[in-house]
Formats: structure tokens, sequence, C-alpha cells
């Protein structure tokens, strides 16, 4: 985190008066600069991500290239424009390439459509893709994302609050055995999460769905979709349990090692080590010992992990049929199609940017030691 | 106790799941080979039983997606899917596929891969020598790539090796067979002699060999290799630098995927040196009947103008006879066949190009689905799978489909999506004047009854199929009351009196009849009877939106309409009951069957009655939505969707607005033939639709549009239960007749003696009948390879020729006889070979 959250140093003594409009002015001044330093954060990124999908303008030559070789191939392929005389035919492709240029802004130096990219980022018009289509076939930017958002979420939000909890769970029952069993088992299982969450999604697949034939291959519901939305619901539940599956198998028990540590080291502090002589339930300590001081850590690692479920996973979505928006950006990607990418990109940042800030905040209300902007006032 | 049980389970689990993944395919098997000569199809029933049963043999077809095909075979051999409508090149999972007794497969010829040269020079801008300026070394590379190599080891035998344009499955192959065969054997891998032909042309210009390398005023010389990275043609690019390096080239080889490849080989000035070779590959989609126009695209600056192709220099000779093939400048099919055979021989000489192979690809299905599939364009490209596919002896029943995407882009009939995994489903719900023979190319009335083709005096049109009738006329009149063009102000159509004051030929007149009944047994799948409406308002369509003065006016679609109407000289309709309509064109096919023109109103990219037309007319018009991309981008609209999305309430509103209203598009023209009645009967229908289905997608077809789940990515097709025509209409097709060939004889001749040989051509073990085979035609070549006679095999009976070969003349030694045999019924050729040694009288 920035140094402006960092515990304070206690100060003399003020009046509260005093103290309430200090931490006021200060909590203004603090929000008015981190705003100012995300946006140009933003800024910088949706430049950088205009640059890269654009390859710094050479894209121009690529499309310009594409267009050629997508009307040639048009015009052998429809007889009637094959065996036009060669003029007209000239003519005929002549025309389709400067129609497809103009529709893709080719005729625009590339530093105004970058500079047209930017304003429309900014101010969250993400405009229209210039290849991709939505699921319902409609080309605004919006649509796109917003009809593949559900999906994704659905799958990965829930994968990521199933397998948070349980994770958090987890590392505190095994922090409280170091060295049991199960502690043993799930650090010797840590390896595992090596391998991406696909790798084991084809075995899975391969397991259930091709051996044992009780789960679906995949896609989201059955096919056609059930009528009655209970059993859509159903059939949804059905199909994610493989890829939730497999997201565990590839990322719970390293999750679990590193919080289970991170529980242990908290609780042979000298604090929690006083109120366990104290004789404290066990369950008061972990609560206000143990979990309180780890909060801003696991959250940060919560939300962070909300946040990147909005890039999805294109291969983990492939193999499981997952009509994810991962699918779909790698799709834009291979396309050069700047406004998609441009589109997710930016709202992928605004909603990182704005969950830094609010962070910031939350590190307040759960741990009394942090103060916005650092300054004055005394730590708990 | 408990945690070590648990902790066995686990491993089990563990180690199960490594052993399973492992019992996977045997990918150390070798490949089948696959050859012309035995090429290999699906066993199906050929005689379909009669039946009552109207349009599809099945209820519904699932479409659902599966990008991988290797996740597509797990599914077909669970039994999951029941079809994988794709062109898989995999030879892995082809071994996999044949080796399953429960699934079969269906194959298609369509892509082919080629080498593509820098012909500038002979040297560039800044010096270098380009060997491959000179068409020499061009035509010795024919001898330096071994295509068999290729088309095994590479393509694992999914690919045949291919040395000319003409694509080994379609008419034009078969029509020149002879030709294709000699040079085949001309230009057979030859190493040695390509090595010296290149050896002493780069001596004559002027490089040197250095320590075994070729050198230029100095520099050593480096062959610029762009290697596409995608495909196979990976592995022919390190292949082809490899017989280059061989033969004292240095050789970069530069991986490329298409976007990086694309501003190197089709935009840079090709003086510039920037690269030699590109690893070229194209794909067709449909059977060729005509590939007159190869020899003019491939070879010269004519038709495709990009920096490359202007830096082509045919000679004169070949240039004038590529001319007269493009622009069908000949008066007889023997005339033709003549012009091929010269530029066939003169391609070869000039070489722009190296062609390397066919591929051939398959799409797997289980066992006892039946379902026809076209030579070109597989199963997915087929037009007549909806009317085919059953599962084997049964009537019902619901067939899994899958393939790599489903619901791409918007549908809409006039400029909807080009995906043919949107077309597929698509092609289900609609019918068509004519169906294309999915074996030869040739078309069958399929609505239409009769077609009658005009042709003028010396036109090489000629006639196959006996459903149609040919004539020729010294000059074809087109007449005055014709429409020839459409007044999109006026919106009425132009006469050719109009349109022409002093008159008009045409080259062609094609007279197409619809059966008596047809407006009594085909209705659209919201209940609207076909009427006379859906035709005019299929000519309008045609015309107006390419029309600047249109309220639906596209510039894409103008170009079109500017090169349609080139062509086009007019369109009659003689009578509407039954339905005749005759119309005048200059553009001709040289197959009399494939100049049929019907109106049928299936469009480019759909089909539509008049009234679905109408509310994707009124929303353009009012700039709500545009059938185009193009135009959608440009009024920043969305591109009109008949099935999904934000166009739906658009399309709906109007709808709504219509009912009752008596509404008819295009009044002055449309209003003749629609009664404000019917117009309110077809938007009420439609409305009603709208209401139980949820989208406007209207055809004639076999199946309807029953859901459609964009997000989910599946939708369904369901009978349509209305359909007129029988389901077994075209069951003849499920299985191409490809020829099964034979031949024996003596193994040895004493020269000046005949030597006659056997030819036995079978199909499935029977005799092949022989009014369907259209030439057997035998081919000898020495011991050198050299073709020393050819000649045509008698008759003897169905299934059974005869070679009586004299052999004055031929040297001592061995000979070998092959025959190539052609079908009328399936384009692709059979071959056979003996070889046989003649010794000294």
């Amino acid at each position: 985190m920035s140094e402006e959250t960092q515990a304070q140093p206690v100060e003399g003594q003020l009046s509260p008066i005093k103290r309430g409009q200090n931490a006021l002015t200060r909590v203004a001044r603090y929000t008015g600069v981190r705003l100012v330093v995300l946006f140009l954060t933003v800024v910088v990124a949706i430049f950088l991500t205009i640059m890269i999908a654009n390859m710094g303008g050479y894209v121009d030559q690529i499309r310009r290239g594409e267009i050629r070789e997508n009307v040639n191939q048009r015009a052998i392929q429809n007889p009637a424009i094959r065996n036009l005389e060669p003029a007209e035919r000239q003519a005929w492709i002549a025309t389709n390439v400067a129609i497809e240029e103009d529709r893709l802004g080719l005729n625009d130096p590339f530093i105004v459509r970058t500079a047209n990219y930017m304003s429309n980022a900014l101010s969250l018009n993400l405009g229209r893709s210039q290849y991709l289509a939505s699921d319902s076939g409609s080309r605004q930017v919006r649509l796109i994302i917003l009809e593949r958002l559900p999906t994704t979420l659905v799958l990965f939000g829930t994968a990521n609050l199933l397998l948070f909890f349980f994770q958090l769970f987890a590392a505190l029952a095994l922090s409280r055995k170091y060295g049991s069993f199960w502690d043993r088992v799930i650090i010797a299982l840590t390896p595992l999460n090596a391998a991406p969450g696909w790798f084991y999604g084809i075995f899975l697949i391969l397991i259930f769905a091709a051996i044992f034939r009780i789960l679906p291959f995949g896609g989201m519901v059955d096919a056609p979709p059930p009528a009655n939305r209970w059993l859509y619901a159903l059939s949804l539940m059905e199909h994610m349990i493989l890829p939730i599956m497999a997201l565990a198998i590839s990322g719970s028990f390293i999750a679990i090692y590193y919080q289970r540590t991170f529980f242990l080291i908290y609780s042979s502090e000298d604090y929690v080590e006083m109120a366990k002589a104290k004789g404290l339930p066990s369950k008061d300590i972990e609560r206000r010992y143990v979990l309180r001081p780890t909060l801003p850590t696991i959250i940060t690692q919560f939300l962070l992990g909300l946040v990147f479920v909005w890039t999805g996973a294109p291969i983990f979505e492939t193999i499981f049929e997952w009509p994810g928006l991962g699918r779909t950006l790698f799709q834009a990607v291979g396309l050069y199609d700047t406004p998609v990418i441009v589109g997710s990109t930016v709202l992928f940042a605004y909603i990182l940017a704005l969950t830094v800030f609010l962070l910031d905040f939350i590190y307040v209300l759960v741990d009394p030691r942090v103060k916005i902007g650092g300054g004055g006032g005394t730590s708990a | 106790m408990l945690r070590k049980r648990l902790m066995l389970v686990f491993g089990l689990l563990i180690v199960a799941s490594m052993v399973l993944a492992a019992c996977g395919a045997d990918t150390t098997e070798a490949p089948e080979v696959v050859t012309t000569e035995e090429a290999e199809t699906p066993v199906v029933e050929t005689e379909a039983p009669r039946t009552t049963r109207t349009g599809a043999w099945v209820d519904q077809v699932v479409f659902t997606s599966i990008d991988q095909a290797e996740a597509a075979l797990t599914q077909l051999q669970a039994g999951e899917i029941d079809i994988y409508a794709y062109s898989v090149n995999d030879p892995v999972l082809f071994d996999t596929v044949k080796a399953d007794d429960n699934l079969s497969y269906t194959t298609a010829f369509g892509s082919y891969s080629e080498l593509s040269f820098n012909p500038s020079g002979p040297e560039f801008l800044d010096g270098r020598l380009n060997p491959f300026s000179s068409p020499v070394i061009r035509e010795a590379m024919n001898m330096l790539v071994d295509r068999d190599y290729i088309a095994q080891e590479i393509y694992g035998g999914l690919a045949v090796p291919k040395f000319t344009s003409l694509n080994s499955s379609f008419a034009d192959y078969a029509r020149y067979v002879a030709t294709n065969r000699a040079i085949e054997a001309f230009y057979a891998y030859n190493p040695e002699r390509a090595n010296e032909i290149i050896t002493a042309e780069m001596i004559a210009m002027g490089a040197e060999l250095v320590d075994g390398l070729w050198s230029y005023n100095g520099a050593q010389l480096t062959i610029i290799i762009i290697i596409r990275t995608e495909d196979e043609r990976m592995e022919i690019g390190d292949y082809v630098g490899s017989q280059l390096e061989s033969v004292g080239f240095a050789v970069d080889r530069q991986y490329k995927t298409r976007s990086e490849a694309s501003p190197i080989w089709v935009q840079s000035d090709p003086a510039e040196g920037q690269w030699h070779i590109y690893t070229g590959g194209w794909i067709t989609t449909a059977i060729s009947r005509d590939d007159g126009t190869n020899f003019s695209f491939f070879y010269t600056p004519r038709d495709y103008p990009i920096p490359l192709h202007q830096a082509y220099t045919p000679t004169e000779e070949f240039d004038a006879v590529a001319l007269r093939l493009r622009n069908n400048d000949f008066t007889s099919m023997e005339e033709r066949g003549e012009l091929f055979e010269q530029a066939l021989w003169l391609a070869q000489q000039d070489s722009s190009r190296v062609w390397l192979i066919d591929q051939i690809s398959f799409s797997p299905q289980v066992a006892n689905l039946e379902v026809a599939y076209d030579l070109a364009g597989g199963v997915a490209g087929s037009a007549l799978w909806p009317y085919t596919i059953r599962f084997t002896g049964e009537e019902g029943g619901v067939v899994s489909w899958a393939q790599p995407g489903v619901l791409i882009e918007p549908w809409n009939p006039l400029a909807g999506s080009n995906w043919i995994y949107d077309q597929t489903p698509q092609r289900a719900t609609q019918d068509t004047g004519t169906m294309p023979d999915p074996f030869t190319g040739l078309a069958w009335p399929h609505k239409i009854e009769s077609m009658d083709v005009v042709a003028t005096t010396g036109l090489p049109i000629a006639r196959t199929l006996d459903w149609v009738t040919l004539s020729f006329v010294d000059q074809i009149d087109v007449p005055a009351d014709a429409w020839a063009d459409w007044d999109a102000v006026n919106q009425v159509f132009l006469t050719v009196g109009e349109v022409y004051p002093d008159g008009v030929t045409s080259q062609v007149k094609v007279t197409v009849t619809y059966p008596a009944d047809l407006w009594e047994t085909v209705s659209w799948h919201d209940g609207s009877p076909l009427t006379m409406g859906d035709f005019i308002m299929g000519m309008i369509m045609t015309f107006d939106p390419g029309k600047p003065d249109s309220a639906i006016y596209d510039e894409a679609t103008g170009a079109n309409v500017e090169a349609y109407l080139a062509h086009f000289r007019g369109v009659r309709i003689l009578s509407t009951d039954p339905l005749t309509i005759e119309t005048y064109d200059d553009l001709y096919a040289l197959d009399a069957e494939n100049n049929a023109v019907t109106w049928w109103p299936t469009f480019a990219y759909g089909t539509a009655p008049w009234h679905n037309l109408a509310i994707g007319v009124q929303a353009e018009t009012d700039a709500q939505l545009a059938f185009s991309a193009d135009k959608a981008d440009a009024l920043e609209v969305e591109w009109m969707s008949y099935i999904s999305g934000p166009s739906l309430d658009i399309l709906s509103s109007y709808v709504d607005a219509n009912v009752g209203a008596g509404f008819i598009p295009y009044a002055a023209t449309l209003g003749q033939y629609v009664t404000a009645e019917e117009a309110d009967a077809r938007f009420a229908n439609l409305q009603a639709w709208y209401a139980e289905r949820g989208h406007f997608w209207n055809g004639t077809g076999p199946f309807y549009l029953e859901s459609v789940y964009p997000v989910e990515q599946t939708l369904t097709l369901a009978r349509n239960p209305n359909y007129p025509d029988l389901a077994d209409e075209w069951a003849r097709f499920s299985e191409p007749k490809i020829a099964v060939v034979d031949l024996t004889g003596p193994t040895s001749v004493a020269a000046g003696e005949e030597a006659t040989f056997d030819v036995f051509v079978t199909f499935n073990d029977a005799p092949y009948p022989g009014a369907e085979i259209s030439g057997v035609q035998y081919l000898v070549y020495d011991a050198t390879g050299t073709l020393v006679a050819t000649g045509e095999a008698t008759f003897v009976a169905d299934g059974q020729y005869q070679i009586v070969l004299p052999t004055d003349g031929f040297a001592a030694g061995s000979n070998k006889v092959e025959v190539a045999v052609t079908s009328y019924v399936v384009s692709i050729p059979s071959f056979a070979s003996f070889e046989f040694v003649t010794t000294a009288p």
C-alpha cells in the first residue's frame, strides 16, 4: 500500500474540534490528490492500451493488407464479380476496399484516432466495435461487454466467493493445528497449484463427463436451455461444478497455505500469547487478535480477486465452452478490434482505480491503527 | 485409519485420471494414406426407403458450439453430440475416427496450398539478384519439391499432390485429366534435374557458387521465405527452405501469422525485395464447374490489383490464352479443351506459383447418422444437409449438431452474417429454385419444375442433365416490356424500352417454370402462403438498395448492383399461374443447368417473405437499423438482426404499426400484386409468430427456427410440418459415386505386338453404369516417365472397358499404363495403373 496509509506515531494532544477540522482537511486533501493520481494512472493505462493494441499505428498497415485480401477473396468466390471485365472488376474491388478503409477510419491520421479513442474512453463512451458483434448481434462495445459480464461474474464471481471463504476457514482451521495431518496434506498438495485451472479442467471433463458421464462436458446450460427458470438455474449450477472444481484444485492449496502461514505469524504475536495467558476463549482470540489485524490483507486479496474477474480467462473458458468475457477479449485482441480492447480496459482500469481508492478507506474502518492521509491523530 | 483410506482413495483418483488421460488416442500410429484412387467415404445406405413423411427426416436439430476438434471427438465418442460439422485436418484425430466403429466421417476438398514467388527483377532495387525473376528457376522449383512427402508426411495423408491450379476433385480436372496427368508425370519430384536447371540458370544470370552457396556481385544470396504459422504451411516453409539449401541457397525463414505476413506480401513493392517466397493458401467453398478464370487470375496482372500481381509478366502467348479462357472466348468445349491444354503447360512454364497440395478435411459424426455433404464445402457447406440428415432407417429423433461457433453475427437476408456457422442453420430454413449437386456442382430443379435455356449461336454452352432444354439462336432480342432497371424515386421498374430505346440483345435467355400447385403448397413458417408479392419484392431488393436515390441505399450494395447491371439485360413475368419468368443476361455459365435464374425469394444471406423485408426496409428508411454492417457503422445504428438483440424491439414496433394498416412497401409496384387484405393478414401472422418464437426469421424450408439463445450459444431448428416435398426427395445424394477402378493385363509384351488391358469400374462392388461414365482414358508412360501414348478405352459392358494398345516403337524396358475414369455423377476422377515390360521383338 501507499505510504499515506501507514500507521502514524502518537502526536501531542489537540482539542476535539481542531482534531476534527484537521482530519477533514487531511481526508479532503488526500482524497483529491489520490483521485488525481489514480485518474492520471488510468489515462496512462488507456494510452498504453491504445498504443499496444495498434502496435503504434502498424496495425493500419496490417488492416490495409487484410482488407485487400478479403475483398479479393470475395471477388474470386463470387462468379458474378469474377467474370466481370477486368476494368469493372478492379473498380468493384477498389470501391469495396475504399468503403472498408473508410469504415475503419484508416483515412484519418492515427494520432487523430488515438485522441478520439482517448476522449471516448475517458468519458466512458465505449462506442462501436470494428469487427466483433455481441452474442445478440449488437456492435455496441457496451453491449458486447455487458452481455458477457454476467456469465463471467456468475462463474468466476461464485467461484471466487466460495473459494475465498473456504480458503479462509480452512486456513484458520489449519493454523490452529499446525503440523497436523491435514496441515501436511495441504502443504504436500500446494505444488498442484503450479498448473492452471484449464489443465485440471481437461482431466475433470475426461473423468466426470467422458468416463462417468455424470456431469456435462461444458457450456453454460443444457442445449436447448430449460424453459423453466428453476430448471435453468439447476442446469447452470450443474455446469458450474467442474469449472469451480478446476479452479479450486488450481488455486486453493497455495492460498490456504499462504493464509494459514499468515495466521500462524499473527498467532505467535505477544498480544495473542497474552490473551491466551489471560484465558480468553480461542474463538475470541482468533476473531479479535488474529483475524482482525489480517483483515486489510484479506479484504485486499478478496476485492482485487473480484476486480480481476473482469479479465475473464480465455483458455479456461474455451476448455469449458463457457461464454465468458475472456474469450470475447481474446477474440478482440486477435482481430485488433481497438474499441473493444480499449472499452474493456477502461472499465477495468476505472474499477481497479475505484477499488484501490476505496480500499484506503476500508482499511481505516477495519484497522484503527490506519489513518487516511497520515498526519495528526493517535493510533488506537 | 480413516485418513489413510481417504489418502488411498485420493491417490487412486489421481493415478486413475493420469491413466485415463494416457489412454487417449494413440498418436504413434502411422496415418493412413489417402489417395484419389481409393478415396474413402462412410458406408451408408444408398437406397432410402420410400416414405410418406414430408420435409425433414428428423424432428429437431440442436446446434451447440464446440471450439476444439479434440473436445468434439470426445463428446462424439461419449454420445453427447451426433455430428461435428467442421473441416478437421488433424491426421491423428482422423485415425481415431476410423478406428472407432461407432463413428463415421465425411470428407471434403476445398483448401489448397502453393508457393507464391516474387517475380521482380532480375535485380531488386538494392541490387540484389532475385533468382525467382527467372521463369526457368520457378519452373524448376516444381521438381525440387516432393509433393508426395508434403501430402503424406506433413499432412499425414490428408492431402493429395497438386501440380496445377485445378482442384483435383472439380470438373475441369476431370475434363482435362490426360493433360493434368501428363504434367504430373513431367514435373514429378526430381531434385537432380531441378538442381541442374537452377545451376545453369543462376550462372547465366551472373551468380556464382562460392563455398557451396550462391553469390551475386560478391554478396551472398539469401532467399527470404515468408512462412505462415497457423497451419501445415509452417512445415511446408521449413521443408522448402531445406530444399533450397540443398541447391546452394542461404535461406532466411521468416515465420509470420496472416496479419503479420499480409503487409509484406500483399502490400509491399515486390521490387523492394522484402521477400522471395510466400507460403500461400486458398479456399473454395463450392464445387467449381468452370476454372477458366484461374490462369488470368493467378498468373497475370489483370484481375488482382495488388503490387505482387502487377509485377507478373506472362508471355504474350500465355496472356492471350489466359484472356480467352477468362472471357469464354471460344465457341465449343473442344476449343476450350485445346486452350486449357495450352494454358496448363504455359502456366507450368511461368510458375509464378508452384502448386503443392489439395487438402482433404473430414467431419466426424456418429456411424448411424446419414447426411449429404458437398465435395468442396463438406457437411457445413452442403445445401442438402437439411433434406437428408437422418438416423439410419429412422424417422424422427433429435440431432445434436456441434460446430465451432453459433450465432456469430446478425442474421438478416440482405446483408447479414456471412459466417458459415450462421449460414449452415439458415440453409435449413430456406428453399431454393434449384439445388446444386453436391458431387458435380450441376444444378437440379428443386422448387422450379423446368427450365429452358436459349443461347446465342456460337456460345460454348452444353447440357448434361435432361431436366433442362438448351437451344441456340442467332440473336436474342430482349422484349421492350421486360424490366431492365429500377427507378428508386418513383419506385417502379424501368422497362427495356425505357432503358434501351434502340433495343438490346442478350447472350442468353433463361425461362423457368414453377409447378402449377406452387401457390397452394408452399407457405412461410408464420403461416402466410407464398404469393407473387414475395417474388416481386425479391426483384425490387435486387436493385433498390444499390440505387443512390433509394432510402435504403448502401454504397457497398451499389457497387454490386452496378456490376450486376453490367451484364443483366432484363426480366419478364410471362405468367403468374403457373409462374413463368424469363431472364435475359449477357453473363452465362458453360453448363446449361447452372444458368438458372429463378427469382425464388432466397437472398445472399437468407430467405424472407415480402412482409419481413418490409419491416427491415422501414427500419432502415427511418435510420433505426441498417441491413449491412457498413451502413450500420455509418449511421451509428444497430446492424439489423431478425433473430436477437436490440433490433427485435425496433422491428416489432413496425410490425405492430403495420397490423391493420394495409401497409404495402413500394406500393407503386408491389401494390399491383399485393392487396391490403393480404398485407394485414401477413403482418398479423408475423406478430403472432414473434409472440410465439421471439424472432422474425421466417422461411419456407424443411426446418423453422424454433428458438435462439445467443449468450448460451445454442439454437434449435424444428421440422416444418407444412413442408410439401417428400423427405426422400434428395436421398440419392447420400453418398458420392466415386468409382473404384481395377486394371489388369499382360505383364510382358513383345514390342510391336498389341497388348490388351481390361478395365473394371465398380461402385460398392457393383458395375458402374456405362451411362454415368463420361470417359475412360488411358495414358502410357515409358521407363523415364515420359507420356508416350494416350487414348480412350472401349466400352465392353457396364463396368467393363478394354484398352487395345499397339506397342510399335516402344523401347524395350518397363512401361506403365494408367487409366483415368471420369463420371457424370461425381466430379472426382478415379485412377488405376499397371506396369508391364516390353521386350525386343
